[in-house]
């Protein structure tokens, strides 16, 4: 395939390395991946939508670790979800199995104060609106003001009625809160699959600089959690430097950040790794969750849920 | 952005207009606050208001329920919610017409509609209510807002 060429070789180097299985790894992250959707019970039952998609000839199948969550086998005529009036009518929206991770981990619950401190375009805000059944509420936060007109389209088209946006630089968010997701903005390896280009923009300064930014989102996220309260950390990156080694950072600097197990039925994940480059980890990190492409022929992503004890 | 709560007889002003329009159920809206700003009444979840107050820095919260005007228009996004509870005045599209209104075009009804007289109306196809227009006869105008409008589409 052309797209082989321009695998950077360090790209190809680094992944050799900590990647299960990196000869399938190398090949399924050039192959395109199958489209996904959250059926949005904000607005219509799981039962009505999956009849009447299936009755026009899509072929779903429901991710295993979240009901909500499925897969497109099968298009009737190679016609586009995004194209159906069920989509206009916010039924469903589009979104990467793996996107629908976090959420889950975090389990909001309504009477939870939430806080998702780089929400945009509105992915898990809108899943965790509706996974508290439109009520309680969740601050969606971006500090990019540019962004935040689509975060805002899409809470009004899933009909998140529990949404409070704000606009503020996820290092100074002030409040204290129950629950806590940053999906970080990370360097997007995981995302080779939707965008070539990703690779064009990839070097290991980049990591560098998103790495810094995320151990200054981690250690801020953290001091605003609650006594007990969860954060969920997750990227869409390969990159140790943004996943474990951010996680590790948290866990040296304070003493109450406990890691905890996450287990997802049915779904093939890696640990966290605990050495890389000369680096020494946390051992905790371990219990962080790795997503490789091909283990179950998605995107790439890291997630780690930290209780404040 | 100040969040004030609707007194309660603004609110019962307001539900009332358009329960009598829609002929909506008053307990559809039962599990909701209301708050308004200028032009528009705001929506959201029941105790959302109270929390979102000590939050810094809350732009939106919820959003546009209704909007004022000579009369009270209620919005797109709540219809595609809530209208399936409207029993009046509402129009029913054929599949041309529905194609028509998603694409953001002014139509002119094949039919006279028993459902609706003129004023603001639901447009309705099938069991999807699409969102709202302005009915004069047999004419529909669209009001559908630009960044809804889809002009390709496969249904």
């Amino acid at each position: 395939m052309k797209n082989e060429a321009i695998i950077p070789r360090l790209f190809r180097e680094r992944y050799n390395k900590i990647c299960p299985n990196p000869k399938q790894f190398f090949k399924i992250i050039q192959e395109p991946l199958k489209p996904a959707i959250r059926i949005n019970t904000n607005k219509i039952s799981r039962e009505e939508i999956i009849s009447r998609l299936e009755k026009q000839g899509w072929k779903l199948k429901q991710t295993p670790f979240y009901e909500n969550g499925f897969v497109i086998e099968n298009a009737p005529n190679d016609n586009r979800i995004g194209l159906t009036i069920e989509h206009f009518m916010g039924y469903f929206y589009i979104q990467e199995v793996v996107s629908m991770l976090p959420a889950v981990v975090l389990a909001p619950r309504s009477d939870d104060l939430v806080l998702d401190v780089c929400a945009a375009p509105g992915s898990k805000t809108t899943q965790m609106s509706q996974m508290i059944g439109n009520t309680g509420l969740i601050i969606a936060n971006d500090n990019d003001f540019m962004r935040l007109k689509p975060l805002k389209y899409n809470i009004e088209k899933c009909g998140c009625l529990n949404v409070a946006i704000t606009n503020i630089d996820g290092r100074v968010v002030k409040g204290k809160f129950d629950k806590i997701l940053l999906d970080a903005p990370c360097s997007s390896e995981g995302q080779i699959r939707k965008d070539w280009k990703v690779l064009s923009r990839w070097s290991e300064e980049y990591i560098k600089t998103f790495s810094n930014l995320q151990k200054q989102l981690i250690k801020h996220a953290f001091e605003i959690l609650k006594p007990n309260g969860t954060l969920v950390y997750s990227t869409c990156t390969f990159a140790p430097e943004e996943n474990e080694e951010v996680v590790s950072y948290l866990l040296d600097g304070f003493g109450n950040a406990q890691l905890e197990e996450i287990k997802l039925k049915d779904f093939k994940t890696s640990e966290g790794i605990t050495e890389w480059q000369g680096k020494r980890f946390n051992p905790e990190v371990r219990k962080c969750i790795r997503i490789w492409p091909h283990q179950n022929d998605t995107g790439g992503f890291f997630v780690a849920k930290v209780r404040k004890c | 952005m100040l969040i004030a709560e609707l007194k309660s007889e603004q609110k019962e002003k307001i539900l009332s207009e358009l329960i009598e329009r829609f002929g909506f159920d008053k307990k559809v809206f039962d599990s909701f606050e209301f708050y308004r700003t200028k032009d528009n009444v705001y929506i959201c979840a029941k105790g959302a208001i109270e929390l979102a107050k000590g939050i810094a820095g809350v732009q939106d919260l919820g959003f546009a329920f209704a909007r004022f005007g000579v009369n009270l228009k209620i919005t797109t996004n709540i219809i595609q919610l809530v209208g399936r509870f409207a029993k009046k005045n509402f129009v029913i599209l054929n599949n041309k017409e529905a194609k028509l209104f998603i694409a953001g075009e002014d139509i002119v009804l094949e039919k006279e509609q028993s459902t609706a007289t003129n004023g603001f109306v639901i447009a309705r196809f099938g069991t999807d209510n699409l969102g709202v227009g302005f009915l004069r006869g047999l004419s529909l105008k669209n009001l559908l807002p630009g960044a809804k409008v889809l002009r390709t589409f496969n249904f």
